[in-house]
């Protein structure tokens, strides 16, 4: 029997001669043109909307939004009902000093790789859940951070946008966990199964995570991510963690995260009209 | 950062679509869904190109987000029962002369068998050319995690060849997916 490898390898030339069908660059470029118009337009219809929808979503995420954020005086995340803030009123940029990387494990020593914070470096800037994109819109600026090691993956993003109501649309996204539930895997009997869970901020935040299901006669399934996103005015903070977690485990990576992202957004407070005091 | 523009994308779309396909194919084993993913992520990819320009691999973009897209088609095509539309159709058999169409076919067959994951990192380290580091960044998981499952598909990969359960037809190659 061949090598499977040389197998596989043989098939890049079979696989590149396939027929395609399809159209040209044009007409791609023409659709992704027709998309970007459409959604923007959403955007600002549903961002409104997208306000009242993220304050009630706690219960539809099954307690996944903040729940000590409603008793904090002055909500400081969120904006004055009739005053939309525009770029006058708060700074879109990032101070070069900011500490995204704060808390984060530098591995490279034992093979890993550490990339940022820098406005270039590899974050969530493709955020997806449940297979749909989070960001529609582009931030103002943003910073990624990655930190990997040989058992985990440390990734964070830090977008602000030019106003409060498109930080809210974005997380008006992650409302879609709910009907997340389990993904079915190649693997027979086992599941990609996605959680809510609690993390308390003190501003909107969502976070769930995901893991193998136990498949039955096997050993407990070890692999998993994690998110904890934050949103305070018009600043979108997210944190993700991956590796060798079980549902038990993924539980303390995300408190570390929630300490994380409590550590963080006292320094978010500059996006908010009204600010944190 | 500056976005990418009208011949840039062009040319970026021209010259990657087919190999993006095939690979696509290779980890899901249907072409015509394949394509279909490829072709809306090449929408999304100039619809947020402020996304693809800053990306160090706008191809990994590409292939990624084509993977999601398929990952998701055929999760909810599952959650429907809607087995005889499922996203994993028989093989595309054109093409390649008799011998190596057999191997192709064995191969593709063979894959389908596999836990996606492992899947997926045996065609980016071996059909991408990936190493196992761009992988890890790629899929989003430790080195040691790819590491794990290029081994294991490797195992698996050649048993269900040695034991002919690649081969179309055989029973345990019509129930993936």
């Amino acid at each position: 029997m061949a090598d499977p490898i040389d197998e596989l390898e043989r098939l890049r030339g079979h696989t590149v001669g396939l027929h395609d069908t399809m159209p040209p660059a044009a007409e791609i470029r023409r659709l992704g043109d027709r998309r970007r118009r459409r959604e923007q337009g959403l955007v600002a219809g549903a961002a409104a909307a997208a306000v009242a929808v993220v304050a009630v979503t706690g219960a539809l995420a099954g307690g996944a939004l903040d729940r000590d954020a409603a008793p904090q005086p002055a909500a400081p995340s969120e904006p004055p009902p009739s005053r939309s803030p525009s770029v006058t009123d708060v700074p879109t940029d990032i101070p070069r000093d900011f500490p995204l990387d704060l808390g984060a494990l530098d591995l490279t020593g034992d093979g890993g790789e550490l990339r940022g914070p820098a406005p270039g470096a590899t974050g969530l800037e493709e955020l997806e859940v449940c297979g749909q994109p989070v960001w529609d819109t582009e931030p103002a600026s943003r910073l990624g951070f990655t930190s990997t090691g040989p058992e985990t993956a440390d990734r964070r993003e830090l977008r602000v946008y030019p106003s409060a109501e498109e930080a809210v649309a974005a997380m008006s996204r992650l409302q879609e966990l709910p009907a997340c539930g389990e993904e079915p895997t190649a693997d027979p009997g086992r599941s990609w199964v996605w959680r809510p869970y609690d993390a308390t901020t003190g501003y909107a935040t969502v976070s769930f995570g995901a893991s193998f299901s136990q498949a039955p006669d096997d050993a407990p399934p070890l692999g998993g991510e994690a998110y904890v996103v934050t949103r305070v005015g018009s600043a979108v903070l997210a944190l993700w963690s991956s590796g060798e977690t079980s549902p038990d485990t993924q539980a303390q990576s995300v408190t570390g995260m929630t300490e994380t992202a409590r550590g963080l957004t006292p320094r978010l407070c500059r996006y908010t009209v009204a600010g944190c005091d | 950062m500056r976005r990418v523009d009208e011949s840039e994308f062009d040319e970026f779309y021209t010259s990657s679509r087919a190999r993006i396909i095939g690979q696509l194919y290779a980890m899901i084993g249907d072409h015509d869904e394949a394509q279909e993913c490829v072709q809306e992520a090449f929408v999304r990819a100039w619809a947020h190109r402020g996304s693809l320009s800053r990306a160090q691999h706008p191809e990994a973009w590409v292939r990624t987000t084509a993977y999601r897209l398929a990952v998701s088609r055929w999760r909810r095509t599952r959650l429907a029962r809607r087995p005889a539309d499922r996203a994993v159709s028989a093989p595309v058999t054109a093409g390649p002369p008799d011998d190596a169409r057999v191997a192709h076919v064995a191969l593709i067959e063979a894959l389908r068998q596999l836990p996606e994951k492992q899947v997926r990192a045996l065609v980016l380290h071996h059909l991408c050319d990936l190493p196992v580091a761009e992988v890890a960044r790629e899929t989003g998981v430790p080195e040691g995690t790819v590491k794990a499952r290029l081994a294991r598909g490797r195992t698996a990969l050649a048993a269900l060849l040695d034991d002919g359960l690649g081969q179309p037809g055989s029973p345990e190659g019509a129930h993936h997916g």
